[in-house]
């Protein structure tokens, strides 16, 4: 009874924020999202219909899904290599993993700053092109661009779920690597018998913080491309921006609705993945 | 334990919900302040707030600029005044010059300001008919901007395409300068109104368009390199004027579009015209004489201070306000009276003009003062511009014309960013 007294005293702050400052406006958005015009007379799902009709929302939905599906299995993979790399040396660990951190704490507005160097018409990378005779590439106005939202999101991420996954190494005991060794298992055998199914417990936290922060990249693209950068990198933020400064709310509270739906079901699917698999979460 | 902790959540949430309804007149502005803002700084506002100030010395009034320099962008700004519409922590009266007014129209954020027009007497009726939304007035103007096709006298320029005015140039050896502003009236000449009402560019067109500048560009006076640079932010493109009118007449350039703001450049036309040192006639879409309503003002549905907001504007479009505010900023009013007067009573003139040295302007004959009033008074064209629209599009053109990218992937890219505009 004490323990439950104490757990609740030090969620209870916390719990009320959220309350304030995120469940109650979601649930004005929820309202907002079945009603159309300032008296909020309510129209059913038309908000939706008319969202779903939308060929922006299309287009949106279409360049965010297609983001998370080749962002996320690339940085959980990556991250992961690197990971057990450092794992199994850890002499080098330290400093392989600043080196992965400092992205972490570089300020969006100087990452927009860098990549304005790197990928304007007239930066570095065209500047180079040009010195070896190359035709310069327009790298934020063509299909360049995509791939360059998709590495800068690596990059600022990879330090991050690098920390993660090596959390979850350190469960293993160390005992149960060495015993494989001795028994002659190779380093793949390790890997995929040990040290894989060892951090499946993990995973599911990796990949819904993962898919959390990729919408974050939205930032970077607006602060470089603005409200109408090339339609490959044309996100659901980008979107729910034009409409807010249309002031297209009823639209809007639709698609955050549609898009949170999206987002919890997603989360839920996965978590029932994990649980069918055997994990506690 | 529980029963407590979930009564504790629900009242931090009746509370903050309690707070959230509050009385939203309580939050701020007296009874004698009011708050003005402006996408873009206009002089003309600020010198006809400074009219009505003058009349009003115990109210307190704020201007605000949304775009005060080139860093912030029309979409940021836009932004940060709808979030303070939302939170009714907004201005009182917005200046809706370069503002989609559709969408603060049909979101509920502007004042119906059709009673304002109903008691204003000598308001041209032309304006006050363009004014309309579904039948209601939301946003008035305080002046107007007339567009000019200018040219040498007997020169044959032909303004109905860019394409055949370049080529009209052309075959004249003659040269164009000032090009951002020039493409700017392309833009709103031809370009925007057919957007506006198709909703839609071909490629084309579009592709026309760009290629038309280009060529334009190349025949700007003077061989400096600098000068065939595009630069189209938002500074750049304002509807203002600048010297094409003294430039054609002393030969300096074969012809232009040109904004024509206040009453005198109007007079300089005129009389240069009269003269017979150049031709001009004013822009037309569709068989109407467009013009650009100036310095349209609409209070926020949000206003704390609806009523002083409302006297202000019914004193600005007033007689006696016209009148303050064209001999203070010399812009060409929306009030018949006045209009008529300041035309009848401006004398003769000299100005200096730059190298060209001395010139005196003649009065406006009264052909000339029919002329005007009828295009106010009569169909015309009010040209409106959205400023993202017009973003979208001269930003292809810039990044085509600085040679960053070619003609086919910025039309590609500035239609399928027209496609989503129109389709968000």
């Amino acid at each position: 009874m004490r323990n439950n007294r104490s757990g609740y005293l030090f969620i209870l702050l916390s719990l009320a924020g959220v309350s304030v400052f995120l469940m109650l406006p979601y649930l004005d958005i929820l309202l907002k999202s079945f009603s159309t015009g300032n008296e909020g007379v309510s129209i059913g799902l038309d908000n939706f219909k008319q969202i779903l009709q939308n060929e922006a929302f299309r287009i949106a939905t279409k360049n965010t899904v297609r983001f998370i599906a080749v962002c996320i299995p690339l940085l959980l993979i990556l991250s992961l290599a690197i990971s057990i790399y450092i794992y199994e040396n850890p002499k080098l660990g330290s400093m392989v993993k600043t080196s992965f951190l400092i992205p972490m704490a570089i300020p969006v507005t100087s990452v927009v700053l860098m990549w304005r160097f790197l990928f304007d018409d007239n930066g570095i990378l065209n500047g180079i092109l040009c010195s070896l005779g190359f035709n310069t590439v327009s790298w934020m106005n063509g299909s360049a661009a995509f791939w360059i939202l998709v590495g800068s999101y690596i990059w600022k991420n990879l330090g991050y779920n690098i920390i993660l996954w090596l959390a979850a190494l350190a469960t293993i005991d160390p005992q149960v690597q060495s015993a494989a060794k001795l028994d002659g298992a190779s380093g793949f055998q390790r890997l995929f018998r040990i040290t894989l199914p060892s951090v499946k417990n993990g995973t599911f936290i990796v990949v819904v913080l993962a898919i959390l922060n990729s919408f974050k990249v939205f930032r970077e693209a607006y602060l470089v491309a603005g409200d109408y950068p090339h339609d490959s990198i044309y996100l659901t933020q980008h979107l729910f921006n034009n409409w807010f400064r249309e002031l297209e709310l009823n639209k809007l509270a639709a698609g955050a609705v549609l898009d949170s739906v999206i987002l919890i079901i997603l989360i839920l699917v996965l978590q029932k993945c994990w649980k069918k698999g055997g994990t506690k979460l | 334990m529980k029963k407590i902790f979930a009564l504790f959540l629900m009242m931090v949430l009746v509370l903050s919900g309690s707070g959230c309804a509050g009385d939203s007149s309580k939050i701020k502005g007296g009874e004698n302040e009011l708050s003005i803002y402006m996408l873009n700084d206009s002089q003309t506002v600020r010198k006809a707030i400074a009219c009505y100030a003058a009349t009003k010395p115990d109210m307190k009034i704020n201007i605000e600029v949304g775009v005060p320099d080139y860093d912030t962008t029309v979409s940021d700004a836009l932004k940060k005044l709808n979030t303070r519409l939302l939170s009714e922590n907004g201005p009182d009266i917005i200046v809706m010059d370069d503002i989609k007014a559709e969408s603060y129209i049909e979101s509920g954020q502007l004042l119906e300001l059709s009673n304002i027009v109903d008691t204003t007497e000598n308001l041209a009726s032309g304006v006050a008919e363009n004014a309309k939304y579904d039948g209601k007035v939301y946003t008035l103007p305080l002046s107007v901007t007339l567009i000019a096709n200018i040219s040498q006298t007997g020169a044959s320029i032909d303004f109905s395409s860019l394409g055949k005015f370049n080529e009209s140039i052309k075959a004249g050896n003659a040269v164009v300068g000032s090009f951002d502003r020039q493409a700017a009236l392309w833009y709103r000449t031809r370009i925007e109104p057919k957007l506006l009402h198709e909703n839609e560019i071909t490629e084309k067109e579009l592709k026309t368009f760009y290629q038309d500048l280009y060529d334009h560009m190349g025949m700007i006076f003077g061989d400096d390199e600098e000068s065939r640079f595009a630069s189209f932010q938002q500074i750049n493109l304002k509807a203002l004027a600048g010297l094409s009118v003294p430039y054609v007449f002393f030969g300096k350039i074969g012809a232009a579009k040109e904004y024509i703001d206040t009453l005198s450049y109007l007079q300089m036309l005129c009389s240069m015209k009269e003269e017979k040192g150049l031709d001009f006639n004013f822009c037309q879409w569709q068989g109407e004489t467009m013009y650009i309503p100036m310095n349209s003002m609409a209070i926020s549905a949000k206003s704390h201070n609806r009523e002083e907001a409302a006297a202000l504007i019914k004193y600005l479009i007033s007689e006696e306000g016209q009148q303050q505010i064209t001999e203070s900023t010399d812009c060409i009013p929306v009030n018949n009276k006045v209009l008529r007067s300041a035309m009848e009573n401006a004398g003769k003139s000299e100005h200096v003009i730059g190298e060209a040295g001395p010139y005196v302007i003649n009065p406006f004959t009264k052909g000339d003062i029919d002329q005007i009033f009828n295009l106010l008074n009569e169909n015309s064209y009010s040209v409106t511009t959205d400023g993202i629209l017009m973003e979208i599009i001269m930003q292809g053109a810039q990044d085509y014309l600085n040679g960053d990218i070619s003609l086919d992937a910025a039309t590609a890219q500035t239609l399928k960013k027209v496609g989503i505009y129109f389709a968000e």
